[in-house]
């Protein structure tokens, strides 16, 4: 949809956020994915005239849901802060994860399409792994910003809300 | 031919020849403008493109704000720290206002060590700042995750080490600003 570069980062902090070079001028808006040619790089959460500010995925406040790419077995991504993301499956008992696998997106819930790479597996815990995402903020030479996923599905369902709590629910 | 004494003349800076060389007074304007613009532009180190996977890079801001602290005191006055934190704040990525806190609450402390030490030496100097460092670091890992998710502590350390063997250096800037500052 529109493609910029990223131009800074917040390097001093424990939030994660780095800046994009382009802002609403291209039409960028909140809530929008964010990725490089590697993968995943995070989503927009605000936008400047000219700049947009992106929490990547790294973030302990960004969840992502994914999947393996080998069986599609769902699990979600949170960030750890320090450039690794813990990646926990849906489902009970033992990780199944193995050093190596590939994480992707699964599109589940709109917002991130499914199949962006994101994560390689490089270590298991006891209830999930640690991966390292794909996209490095460091080396990317470009940034893409997409349409959120099923964007008008979501806007739809939150409409329809029939306790109008959701409808609040402002990304 | 032999050159009288009253034929020798001192070094003079080009341009300034006609200038007098003595009861000269320095610059009001750069007497205060260089410890604010110092700190600011020291604030605004995270602008330039730095990435790091986590937080690493040392709040320069902070470190220029303590050297002149604690180099100079009186220079900045103690409610300072509002100002120069909330700008700090808007470049840091933190949530606005919590450096505008710290920085005031690490004043305080200053305030008060100055009230009970008051001959202090260099590595004096350097240990409360080491300790206002770790406080205002740890501080603001803490507000970051009141209204967010926040990660552990410990992703802290790397930045906390960097930034106390940092302080030498940026009090050694400090130091050279502050003699440009007061030349005449």
């Amino acid at each position: 949809m529109a493609v910029g570069r990223l131009i800074s980062s917040t390097a001093s902090s424990t939030r994660r956020v780095a800046t994009l070079s382009i802002g609403r001028n291209f039409g960028v808006e909140r809530a929008q994915p964010v990725r490089g040619p590697a993968g995943l790089i995070g989503r927009v959460i605000e936008t400047g005239p000219t700049t947009a500010r992106v929490l990547l995925v790294t973030d302990s406040e960004n969840l992502v849901p994914v999947m393996r790419a080998s069986d599609g077995l769902p699990a979600f991504s949170s960030g750890l802060g320090n450039g690794l993301v813990l990646i926990k499956p849906l489902n009970l008992g033992e990780s199944p994860f193995k050093v190596g696998d590939i994480i992707v997106t699964s599109g589940n819930g709109g917002l991130y399409g499914a199949n962006i790479p994101f994560a390689r597996v490089i270590r298991k815990t006891s209830d999930g792994a640690l991966g390292m995402p794909f996209a490095d903020p460091a080396n990317t030479p470009y940034a893409v910003v997409m349409k959120p996923y099923l964007g008008e599905a979501r806007a739809a369902q939150q409409a329809l809300a029939p306790d109008g709590e959701t409808k609040e629910v402002a990304e | 031919m032999k050159i009288p004494v009253s034929a020798i003349r001192l070094p003079t800076r080009p341009g300034r020849e006609y200038e007098s060389r003595f009861d000269r007074e320095q610059s009001m304007l750069k007497m205060l403008a260089i410890p604010i613009a110092s700190i600011i532009l020291a604030s605004m180190v995270t602008t330039l493109p730095i990435f790091s996977a986590g937080p690493l890079l040392p709040p320069f801001g902070l470190l220029m704000f303590l050297s002149w602290r604690l180099m100079r005191p009186g220079l900045l006055p103690i409610w300072s720290g509002v100002p120069f934190g909330l700008m700090d704040d808007l470049f840091s990525g933190q949530p606005f206002g919590s450096a505008g806190l710290l920085w005031s609450l690490a004043m305080l402390v200053v305030e008060i060590i100055d009230s009970r030490a008051i001959w202090r030496d260099y590595l004096q100097d350097w240990l409360i700042a080491a300790l206002l460092i770790i406080a205002v670091l740890v501080g603001g890992w803490w507000f970051a995750g009141l209204a967010h998710a926040a990660p552990k502590p410990e992703i802290l350390f790397p930045q906390i080490l960097l930034s106390i063997l940092l302080y030498p250096l940026v009090v050694r800037i400090c130091a050279r600003l502050d003699s440009w500052r007061l030349a005449t």
